[in-house]
């Protein structure tokens, strides 16, 4: 027996154990203060800093939230013109790139070995000058050769100068996505060598050729917005106002009401047949149509004659002549990267004129306002640029972003031409294929972590400025040349200015300001320049007459090498990874793909039909040849794919030593011709056929979503269309009600009470027919909410953590016609905070509960992880925390001071963002006003492009949310089990009748 | 009825009513930790009437209260009192560049989100959780800050008790 | 001398055969040591795998989204079942006469209470953080929160622990007129403990009479438990919106099969034991063969369950319980289904056949397939039916990783381990009942049909 001495003693001591366990542990945490506080910077308060994204040429407006002085999270700048506030999935993710772990952490030479070792920013500055000075003392000319992204404004006159003061003017914009067709065949066309402008928010019907304007084409977010705008003005009952020919459907093909599957090669012959048909039916307006060059020219083209080789019946490209005409002005995009063959320039002009025919030059076809991507080099100029190379005509070379040995194609020899170099001197911040070749790196600001000025387009002239100090050794590129002139003497006195952010200003100052109409005082102008995040201008608009296309128009069939039974390849621009350049943020592999839902991996899209001819199954590797090399990669099934084509998605893995994306040998370019094409001089990304061979290996591709979604009978989404009476008697008062075919069977429904909301009721209405399914608000999430990436074994065992999916609902694209109805939905689920919540009653310690607010509250600290909720929850929108994850160094820095990191064995979930409405509430409260209707709104409903996502209170009647909860078209994903959801959706509208009348 | 019933009961009931105290009653024992410098709050606060607010700057407008910066002290004791032992090391540091690794007194968990600002703007009396601070001339934590703690006050005040008012 | 005295003689002969037979039992042989051995082995594997779990996170399971219980729980359900026929045999079959109750009584009680010790670890076990197990206890904390009542998990704890206290008190109680036959039988320190155990019994008419009403009473107490407890844990459920789960038959479904998994384990457990710790005078053929017909009993009655819920998903048209049954029967989780089908539906039925159920190789055999059938039934109920739930994008399959494998062989090395310690130390059969019974015999032959003489 024990004494009771001892016994109480035992007690105490586990007594107060366990109270320190329960209560918070003393820790002697330290507190440390600013030495210098700077100003600008309260503690725990965010400072927003407007820059422009750099992730793609588009150059969207951007602010940048900082918390005591680092990054946290980037979203649009709502004053920009472009972008108006939305950035994509890859602005999004674009703090990743920021905090990189695998980024440069300082300047680097190559050894003797041929390694890189790190060195000091003296000793590099010290061996570019030493490198530079003979070229200076013998006087040289064009020895020194700059080959980079886009710049543009004092960025791009310091290089100019700089190249200038080294006897050089090799300046070469390098984009890895060039328009150059477009570009000709709008100067063939109408005398302007530009990239026209396109409207489609003024367009009635949308015609795209292969253009994937939602994801990667010229300006993704932009044309997505103005993309929504078309589509919210269409007829409810004739809701079919977008038609998508190409080989491949796209996520901007499945956005599509119908998508007409071409044999590849073929677009320009239709394309002439569709205007055929206009001038047939007597469409056409007159001032095109008068013109006498045009009949003869499209004469050749009657749908009945390219019928044969197009594969398109006849009525059905009589039916798109009418829709392009019937209601003015409608649009036709030409020639995304799929179509870009020999036949560019030819299909760019055969479009063209289909819109000059359809009278939508000047309406929703504008020019007079030069995109940067018209200064672009093109194919051709870096070719000859390889050349010089080659001949030792290039002394010192620089590299400036962009990574060229990754992006051309591989057989175009400009890996060795860049080894032929005596000195390469690079300043990406990322390892890559390129700079693999270099002399020394001197490793660029993050644009977060830099001054700087990008005009994507006449009349926009963005402000980039340092959102915070640098997060490694590295430069401004910018100062780096400055710094490095002033230590040449010759170049000494011709750059005074101490720093580039000095030079920005006079520039701006100078270029801008003295330019502007009426006066205005630097002190005005400056600060009104950072707040706003630029200066903008409307441009005016030209006028331009179509002239004669016609001796520019011969249609020749397109020739494509390699094996005749191989098939022809598609490269397609990655929708998350654009070129590869991203290719190291872990969210963008973690965050499903949107065509085929698969995650981590690159891989090879295989038709089925094609597969079955090859017996190939998902997951087999397959050797793809095709005369200029060959590559092995695991085959997807996809049924979105002209079965002439396989198709394989582009940068989504490199060789480089990156820890999240490092893969030997899968760049798809060393597959396609290294020809320029010979009109244009631009990539022929659509050259070659290749023949595909089984390994025998396997590699299972992993997928998010269970192929239970392909099913016909899906219970997410309510049956398509809505009619209109049935929509009436489903318009519901805005307070959430029990379905009433429920209610009306069993009487009151509920044994309890009904929640009481008395201040607010936050609620969410999620448009199906605004959303395209671009992820943007998954990686909004991820950023704002310290979403764990778990990587790709654990995304195999079902272990993700994304707080919000988008669902593809698609059925097996059946194809009775020449026409396909691509019948996508794309379905944001994330947790629907239901008044009745299935998850709440069953935890035993009231982790999860119903807040007075009318959010579906989860408590981490009380989660003792019976994982009982997440088994009741029909939507399957919680996850649980089966590690404590953690991210490497210095990525953590990103995360989101205001969302507690989870541990491991706790669940977790969508929170609408809890932490923005205590903040918004807080701020409401301290400027003694009521909280309204956009004080709050979600990171998901912040970036969505197409404000498919509104968020707000719906005691509130006048609050958006309000309005849209009652909607005609409003109804609850399984609104049968009475959950009563706090998220209602809006049904997506779709065509009730066929493609074709007759 | 035996011996062994006679030692079971009373033990069972004593190991019920113990940990029930232990959860009822936490223990309120003052943390009062060594800091790189002896800083006086009296002496700051009470003798030379010095406002919470002109060194814990943030308060009033931030969920932080902040502590001051080096440069704020040294505003002040670059002159005052430059001679005695803490401005010393005060100096040191401050001639170093490197801030001074003061050490929490009043700590809070990672899953609790505290506001100063709301609680200022609400005329809470940084006494009311802080203590006399103006009395200590060690600084030492006064209240437990356990959730019960918290609660109590927002029940009497009718603040929020919802869980998500701090815990997300 | 008379016939009557002849008697008395003879039974007294008996009496002291009994307590002899019964205390021989009490004397252990290597085989019973290696066993203890195997099974401490075994319980140690068992702790270090879940200490894995514990430091690792659940990732080191095979659960995933979205099915979030699996053999942890299923182990729970299994072993609460196993629980039951416990009470069933020694509280009911005591309540109605079942004379032949009395030589498997005792180990039936032993079982029901290291079964329940058994199945309480798994509900901890299976917690994401385990060390806060306590919070889902109702205590009086400062930070004023309560554990909810709502939550079927909260039923659990209460009718579990409910559960262990009746049967441990049942068990205690029938044990003290035999720790009374120890502490007479045994010396030294053994003799204290088991004199303070006893509680003094001295084994007056009068203590018997307290002693049978008690018993009586304990008895009648227990009886509702068997049906409270099983309801209440097949409540976790039914009171889930999930396909396959939410269903009105769970609890009479439940309890019938934790009765019927009961007795097979019953029979596993007494057949080895009677054979070692050769008690076959006491536990007979003929005991055996009535737990084999009920056992025939409550595997019809589980059949008929399986198919009304087969019947209630084809008849309601719900297309999301037609889909999960549809997986069971002809999907991914066909071959556990039949399975499941083989040994509890069919396996049963040969136990129409006297000749079979008479034989102990037979009855083994089949009492084991029964209880590898039992434990298939509530796996493929519980993640059969979270991996086939309403958002079919969020479909996928589980599979048990090494770890939970260890820790459910661990259960049964706990199990097994407690029971060994009971057999060595305690008489396995109650003596004074078998006496009783005995004595009823004698004098009314036709009360008892058992063959006593060997």
């Amino acid at each position: 027996m024990i004494k009771r001495r001892d016994f109480l003693k035992t007690v105490g001591i586990s007594g107060s154990a366990a109270l320190l366990d329960a209560c918070t542990g003393e820790n002697s945490e330290t507190l440390v203060p600013y030495l210098v506080p700077p100003e600008d910077i309260v503690p725990g308060v965010p400072a927003y800093y407007t820059t422009s994204c750099r992730e793609c040429p588009a150059g969207c407006g951007m602010l940048a939230k900082t918390r005591e002085g680092r990054v946290i999270k980037v979203e649009g700048n709502p004053r920009h013109p472009i972008g108006r506030g939305k950035l994509c999935i890859r602005g999004q993710a674009s703090v990743q790139s920021l905090y990189n772990p695998d980024r440069f952490q300082g300047p680097q030479r190559r050894n003797e070995q041929g390694g890189l070792e790190p060195i000091e920013w003296d000793q590099a500055k010290e061996l570019l000058v030493s490198r530079l000075n003979p070229l200076l003392s013998e006087g040289a000319s064009q020895k020194v050769a700059w080959l980079g992204r886009l710049m543009t404004g004092s960025m791009e006159s310091l290089v100019r100068q700089w190249l200038g003061a080294l006897g050089s003017d090799r300046l070469l914009f390098y984009e890895t996505f060039q328009y150059e067709a477009l570009r000709r065949a709008s100067e063939i066309a109408f005398g302007r060598l530009e990239l026209p402008q396109y409207h489609l928010e003024e367009a009635q019907f949308l015609l795209s050729f292969g253009a994937d304007f939602l994801e990667t084409w010229r300006s993704n977010v932009e044309f997505t917005s103005a993309f929504q705008q078309m589509r919210s003005s269409r007829p409810s009952n004739a809701p079919d106002n977008f038609v998508y020919l190409g080989n491949r459907l796209s996520l901007t093909g499945s956005n599509a009401d119908w998508w007409i599957p071409l044999r590849p090669g073929t677009e320009v012959q239709l394309a002439l047949s569709i205007a055929h048909s206009i001038l047939d039916q007597g469409l056409a307006v007159e001032t095109a149509a008068s013109q006498e060059w045009v009949r003869p020219l499209l004469a050749p083209y009657s749908p009945q004659s390219t019928q044969e080789s197009t594969g398109v019946e006849v009525s059905t490209v009589r039916e798109l002549a009418r829709r392009l005409c019937e209601k003015p002005p409608s649009l036709a995009l030409g020639g995304g990267i799929s179509a870009t063959g020999e036949q560019a320039v030819p299909l760019e002009l055969a479009v063209l004129l289909l819109n000059a025919l359809a009278g939508n030059i000047g309406k929703t076809v504008r020019f007079g306002t030069p995109s940067v991507l018209d200064r672009l080099a093109s194919y051709q100029e870096i070719l000859d640029l390889a050349q010089e190379m080659n001949e030792d005509k290039i002394q010192v070379l620089f590299l400036h972003h962009g990574d060229p040995v990754f992006t051309l194609p591989t057989s175009s020899g400009f890996a060795q031409a860049l080894d032929n170099v005596p000195f390469v001197v690079s300043f990406s911040s990322l390892p890559d294929e390129t700079t693999a070749h270099a002399d020394l790196i001197l490793p660029d600001h993050h644009f977060l972590e830099s001054w700087g000025d990008y005009s994507p387009r006449s009349g926009v002239s963005t402000i980039q400025q340092p959102a915070m100090q640098p997060v490694f050794d590295t430069k401004a590129t910018a100062d780096v040349l400055l710094s490095t002139a002033q230590e040449m003497e010759e170049l000494a006195a011709r750059f005074t200015d101490s720093t580039y952010a000095e030079r920005l200003r006079s520039h701006w100052d100078a270029t801008i300001r003295k330019t502007l109409d009426e006066e205005i005082p630097w002190e005005e102008f400056w600060p009104d320049v950072l707040t706003r995040g630029g200066h903008f201008q409307e441009q005016p608009l030209l006028e331009v007459d179509l002239h004669n296309i016609s001796e520019h128009l011969q249609v020749t069939e397109e020739t494509l090498v390699g094996p005749e039974e191989g098939k022809s390849l598609l490269l397609y621009p990655s929708p998350y990874f654009f070129d590869g350049r991203n290719v190291n943020n872990p969210w963008l592999h973690e965050i499903p793909d949107p065509t085929t839902q698969l995650v981590w991996d690159s891989w090879v899209e295989v038709h089925p039909e094609t597969a079955r001819e090859l017996a190939l199954a998902e997951g087999d590797v397959v050797e793809l040849t095709s005369p200029y090399g060959s590559l092995t990669a695991p085959v997807h099934l996809y049924d979105g794919l002209h079965q002439d084509v396989i198709a394989m998605p582009l940068g989504r893995a490199k060789s480089a030593d990156l820890r999240y994306a490092s893969k030997e040998g899968v760049n798809p370019m060393q597959l396609i011709s290294p020809e320029p094409a010979a009109d244009s001089g631009s990539v022929l990304w659509r050259s070659v056929r290749v023949g595909i061979t089984k390994t025998g290996a396997r590699h299972p591709l992993v997928s998010l979503q269970s192929e239970g979604a392909e099913r016909p009978e899906d219970a997410l989404v309510a049956i398509q269309p809505v009619e209109a009476p049935d929509a009436a008697q489903r318009i519901r008062p805005s307070e959430l009600e029990a379905p009433e075919a429920h209610s009306q069977e069993h009487g009151p429904v509920d044994y309890y009470p009904p929640h009481e909301h008395p201040d607010h009721q936050w609620s969410m209405v999620i448009d199906l027919d605004a959303c395209t399914g671009c992820n943007a608000c998954a990686a909004a999430c991820y950023a704002e909410n310290n979403v764990p990436v778990v990587g790709r074994e654990l995304c195999g065992h079902g272990r993700e953590m994304s707080w919000l999916r988008i669902e593809r609902h698609q059925k097996p694209l059946i194809r009775e016609t020449d026409v396909v109805f691509t019948d996508r939905i794309s379905l944001p689920v994330l947790c629907q905070h239901c008044h009745n919540a299935p998850c709440e009653p069953v935890c035993p310690v009231f982790a999860t509960y119903h807040n007075p607010e009318g959010l579906n509250a989860q408590v981490y600290a009380r989660c003792v992880g019976t994982r009982y909720c997440s088994n009741n929850c029909p939507y399957k929108v919680r996850r649980f925390n089966w590690h404590t994850f953690t991210v490497p160094e210095p990525l953590q820095l990103q995360l989101n001071p205001d969302v507690t990191t989870r541990t491991a064995g706790v669940m977790e979930k969508c929170t609408f963002c809890v932490q923005r409405i205590q903040e918004g509430k807080n701020r409401a409260r301290c400027e003694d006003r009521e909280v309204g209707d956009g004080d709050v709104t979600p990171a998901c409903a912040q970036t969505c492009p197409t404000d498919a996502i509104v968020f707000g209170d719906l005691n509130d009647p006048v609050s958006r949310v309000s309005q849209l909860a009652g909607h005609p078209r409003n109804y609850h994903i399984l609104e049968q089990l009475n959950t009563r959801p706090a998220v209602t959706y809006l049904k997506k509208l779709v065509p009730e009748k066929p493609f074709t009348e007759e | 009825m035996s011996k062994s019933l006679l030692l079971v009961v009373p033990t069972v009931l004593i190991l019920v009513l113990a940990a029930g105290c232990l959860w009822i009653f936490p223990q309120e024992e003052a943390y009062s930790p060594d800091q790189p410098i002896a800083f006086d709050h009296k002496v700051h606060v009470t003798d030379f009437g010095i406002q919470c607010l002109y060194c814990h700057s943030y308060a009033d407008r931030s969920p932080f209260a902040g502590v001051p910066s080096v440069e704020r002290c040294m505003g002040c004791h670059l002159i005052v009192a430059a001679q005695t032992e803490g401005v010393k090391t005060l100096n040191g540091y401050w001639q170093r560049g490197e801030p001074i690794p003061w050490i929490k007194v009043n700590v809070l968990p990672r899953f609790v989100h505290f506001n100063h600002e709301a609680h200022v703007r609400a005329e809470v009396d940084c006494a009311q959780c802080h203590g006399k601070v103006e009395n200590m001339s060690k600084l030492s934590r006064v209240s437990s800050l356990t959730m019960g703690w918290c609660l109590e006050c927002h029940r009497q005040e009718e603040a929020s008790v919802d869980c998500l008012t701090c815990h997300y | 001398m008379s016939l009557q005295e002849s008697t008395q003689a003879t039974q007294r002969g008996n009496f002291q055969k009994v307590n002899r037979d019964v205390l021989r039992a009490l004397q252990p042989g290597p085989l019973y040591f290696a066993l203890l051995g195997v099974c401490l082995i075994v319980i140690a594997f068992g702790v270090w795998a879940w200490s894995h779990q514990v430091l690792e996170g659940l990732a080191v399971t095979g659960l995933r989204h979205p099915v979030m219980w699996g053999a942890y729980i299923t182990t729970f359900v299994f072993w609460v079942g196993i629980a039951h026929s416990g009470t069933l045999i020694s509280a009911i079959l005591f309540l109605f006469r079942a004379r032949w109750r009395a030589a498997i009584s005792r180990a039936a009680e032993a079982m029901t209470v290291f079964a329940v010790m058994t199945a309480g670890l798994f509900p901890i076990i299976h917690l994401g953080r385990p060390w806060l197990f306590y919070w889902l206890l109702p205590y009086p904390n400062e930070r004023t929160l309560w554990v909810n009542f709502r939550s079927p998990l909260i039923w659990d704890v209460f009718a579990v622990g409910t559960y262990f206290t009746v049967s441990a008190m049942f068990f205690y109680v029938g044990l003290v007129p035999d720790l009374a036959v120890l502490r007479d039988n045994s010396t030294g320190w053994k003799r204290r403990i088991f004199s303070v155990a006893s509680l003094g019994w001295l084994g007056t008419g009068r203590e018997w009479k307290h002693f049978s009403s008690a018993y009586l009473f304990l008895a009648a107490l227990a009886t509702p438990l068997v049906v409270s407890v099983h309801s209440v844990v097949s409540w976790d459920f039914a009171v889930a919106i999930v396909p396959g789960w939410h269903s009105t038959i769970f609890a009479p479904y439940f309890v019938a099969g934790a009765i019927f998994s009961g007795l097979a384990m019953v029979l596993t457990l007494l057949i080895p034991a009677r054979a070692i710790l050769n008690l076959k005078d006491y536990i007979t053929l003929h005991h055996l063969e009535n737990v084999a017909k009920l056992i025939i009993v409550s595997s019809l009655i589980v059949s008929y369950a399986y198919l009304t819920e087969l019947f209630f998903a084809w008849y309601s048209e719900n297309p999301f319980a037609q889909t999960v049954f549809l997986s069971r029967a002809v999907g991914d989780f066909a071959p556990l289904f039949w399975l499941m089908v083989l040994c509890n539906c069919l396996a049963p039925l040969l136990f129409f056949f006297r000749k079979l159920r008479r034989n102990t190789g037979v009855l083994f055999a089949i009492s084991l397939l029964i209880n590898v059938g039992m434990w298939t039934e509530r796996f493929v109920i519980i993640s059969g039916s979270l991996a086939r739930e309403y958002a079919r994008t969020s479909w996928d399959i589980y599979s048990p990783s090494w770890v939970e494998w260890s820790i459910l062989l661990a259960s049964f090395a706990w199990f097994a381990f407690w029971f060994l310690l009971f057999i060595r130390h305690l008489p396995a059969i109650p003596i004074a009942e078998v006496k009783e019974s005995m004595h009823r015999a004698a004098h009314d032959p036709s009360s008892l049909h058992t063959e006593q003489q060997t």
